[in-house]
């Protein structure tokens, strides 16, 4: 891998870096939080990549002398750009990461990933992996809920439903966003958000079975109005469910996940 | 994809006018994979587990770079702006002293085990003992006070796990840089380089952060690919099964620290989610995940060398997970 190869791997980096970053893609992949140290990563990574250029463009001489550790082991007196290349090559023939190491054409890897794919947020094939443990709530003081129709969490209402049995959920009509898991048994179905503690692969899912209307193709987003209903199951399994009153499909959110 | 299968240029090239070098890859490879865009995307809609594999490699990638990023960028201002002798002389001469002083030290790092490789390295390059600065390289991602901070909120009313895991963490440390200081072999390690080829410190500082970023970049998609893969191959069922054995759910969890490759701010939350295992096998999750994980151990090989890293993961998860069942046999 010789000088330029580096540059334009290290800038692509920087550009796919900062193509999500200002996006709501990254949030496909980490948190919310995360945006400005990718943004400042993206940037100091174009800082790096694009220095040879910039600096050959304004310092035509000091360029050339980057490639001085090169010219020790070849003839004098050819150019400059001949001099990186045959010390680059030289140095991978013996496999050793003098000029560039060959590990980095894999960071080619991501860049096209987010460039050409841009994979989706994890979904319902990672959800059904996932166990249905709710986790138990880290509040213990579980507030009233204000008035009217309540848009909650799918974390709140589990949390609410399972480790407080329900009791500020009773007879009020609530509101969860989430996308179609279809249970493993094909009859019940599940209104879903993953939820990141930092990137995807550490996401876990939340589940809240709907009970009284069909269910909308995988994956789907959906707003589930409804009211709590008790669960028939073992307590152990932790689910919560809904009795849904409406099912209506919504684009999907901007975060994807809960945190 | 198609990028790194395209032909790579061979190693000895003749010298020709026209050649097929880095860039006119780079070129080929762009090209073939915007013409198989299609067949691509196509592929990932359909296999739902490809698609999650994608995004879990992805979301290890850029959930990784910042700190990398910054662990390159310290680094490299290490080595352009830091005067060698400097470092070598603030640290004792006698391990038994600047191992644990320098496992300490670890405590100012802010950030995941991404970052403190690099700054490893170039410590090791500025003539810093290696003992000393494994035992930094260790203890940083586990005992700094965003992971600490981190680790509290994931255990609401336990300080003790807090506390625990500051100190087997670094207990862990500082016995594998005494290991070291006693049995390590200075030809394990590949050489730092020392990338100094331009004029100024600038240069330094760029030629370096860009040939450690590469570097430590590479290798980190190595882990990221295979941590994705484990991801989605081994089933969180399996470890519902080892929940209630007590020594088998202590390695199943090391084990899984390993493979998931989980950054060390977020692992907590991981931990305190895996409520059916034991709190000993969840400390062993949390020691051993900022010092041997697959991402890691990529990482490690990349910047000290393949015959290092073989011997020093293995033993590092022999004394983490040692370290944790002592440590949550006293204190939890």
């Amino acid at each position: 891998m010789n000088r330029e190869a580096q540059s334009i791997v290290v800038t692509l980096l920087g550009g796919a870096l900062l193509r999500i970053s200002l996006s709501d893609l990254f949030m496909r992949y980490v948190k919310e939080a995360m945006q400005p140290f990718l943004i400042a990563s993206a940037i100091v990574l174009l800082v790096i990549g694009l220095y040879p250029v910039v600096s050959e463009l304004l310092w035509p001489r000091k360029a050339v002398a980057g490639a001085a550790d090169a010219s020790e082991l070849s003839a004098a007196g050819e150019g400059a750009a001949t001099l990186v290349e045959t010390g680059t090559a030289v140095h991978e023939g013996h496999g050793h990461e003098h000029g560039g190491p060959r590990i980095a054409w894999l960071l080619l890897l991501p860049v096209l990933a987010i460039f050409l794919v841009a994979p989706p947020a994890l979904g319902s094939y990672a959800a059904s992996r996932s166990s249905v443990a709710v986790p138990e709530s880290t509040n213990s003081n579980l507030a009233a809920l204000p008035e009217g129709e309540v848009p909650l969490t799918l974390v709140e209402y589990a949390n609410r439903a399972v480790w407080d049995d329900g009791r500020t959920l009773q007879g009020r009509t609530l509101e969860l966003t989430g996308f179609v898991t279809p249970a493993t048994d094909g009859k019940s179905w599940f209104v879903t958000r993953m939820m990141m503690s930092c990137c995807a692969a550490d996401a876990s899912a939340v589940l809240v079975e709907v009970q009284g209307e069909p269910a909308p193709e995988k994956d789907t987003w959906v707003t589930v109005r409804g009211t709590y209903t008790t669960y028939a199951g073992a307590k152990e399994a932790g689910a919560a469910v809904i009795a849904a009153a409406s099912v209506e499909q919504v684009d999907q959110p901007a975060d994807p996940y809960e945190g | 994809m198609s990028a790194t299968t395209a032909p790579a240029p061979g190693p000895e090239r003749p010298r020709r006018r026209l050649r097929i070098g880095s860039v006119e890859v780079v070129a080929i490879g762009v090209v073939l994979v915007v013409m198989g865009q299609r067949f691509v995307v196509d592929a990932i809609e359909d296999a739902p587990a490809l698609a999650t594999w994608a995004t879990i490699f992805v979301s290890i990638c850029i959930q990784a770079l910042p700190f990398l990023v910054l662990g390159v960028v310290l680094s490299a201002a290490l080595m352009a702006f830091v005067p060698p002798s400097l470092i070598a002389r603030a640290l004792p001469r006698s391990p038994a002293l600047s191992v644990p002083m320098a496992g300490a030290a670890g405590a100012v790092l802010p950030g995941c085990e991404c970052a403190s490789v690099p700054v490893a390295g170039s410590l090791v390059a500025r003539g810093v003992a290696p003992a000393a600065a494994f035992a930094f390289l260790l203890a940083a991602p586990a005992i700094n006070p965003v992971v600490l901070v981190a680790t509290a909120v994931a255990f609401p009313g336990k300080p003790e796990v807090v506390f625990a895991r500051l100190i087997a963490s670094l207990a862990a440390a500082i016995v594998m840089g005494w290991l070291w200081a006693r049995f390590g072999k200075a030809e394990w390690l590949r050489p730092p380089r020392r990338p100094s080829t331009g004029e100024g410190k600038l240069a330094v500082f760029r030629d370096s952060a860009q040939h450690d970023l590469l570097h430590a970049g590479g290798f980190l998609v190595v882990g990221g690919l295979l941590a994705a893969t484990m991801n989605v191959v081994v089933p969180r069922s399996w470890l519902d099964a080892v929940a209630d054995q007590p020594v088998i759910s202590v390695l199943a969890l090391a084990g899984l620290a390993v493979i998931l490759a989980i950054c060390s701010e977020a692992d907590a939350f991981v931990a305190a989610s895996l409520s059916q295992f034991s709190m000993t096998s969840r400390l062993a999750f949390l020691v051993v995940g900022p010092m041997v994980d697959v991402k890691l151990i990529a990482l490690q090989a990349g910047t000290f060398g393949r015959s290092f890293a073989v011997r020093f993961a293995p033993v590092t998860f022999v004394v983490a997970v040692t370290s944790a069942v002592l440590t949550a046999w006293w204190l939890l």
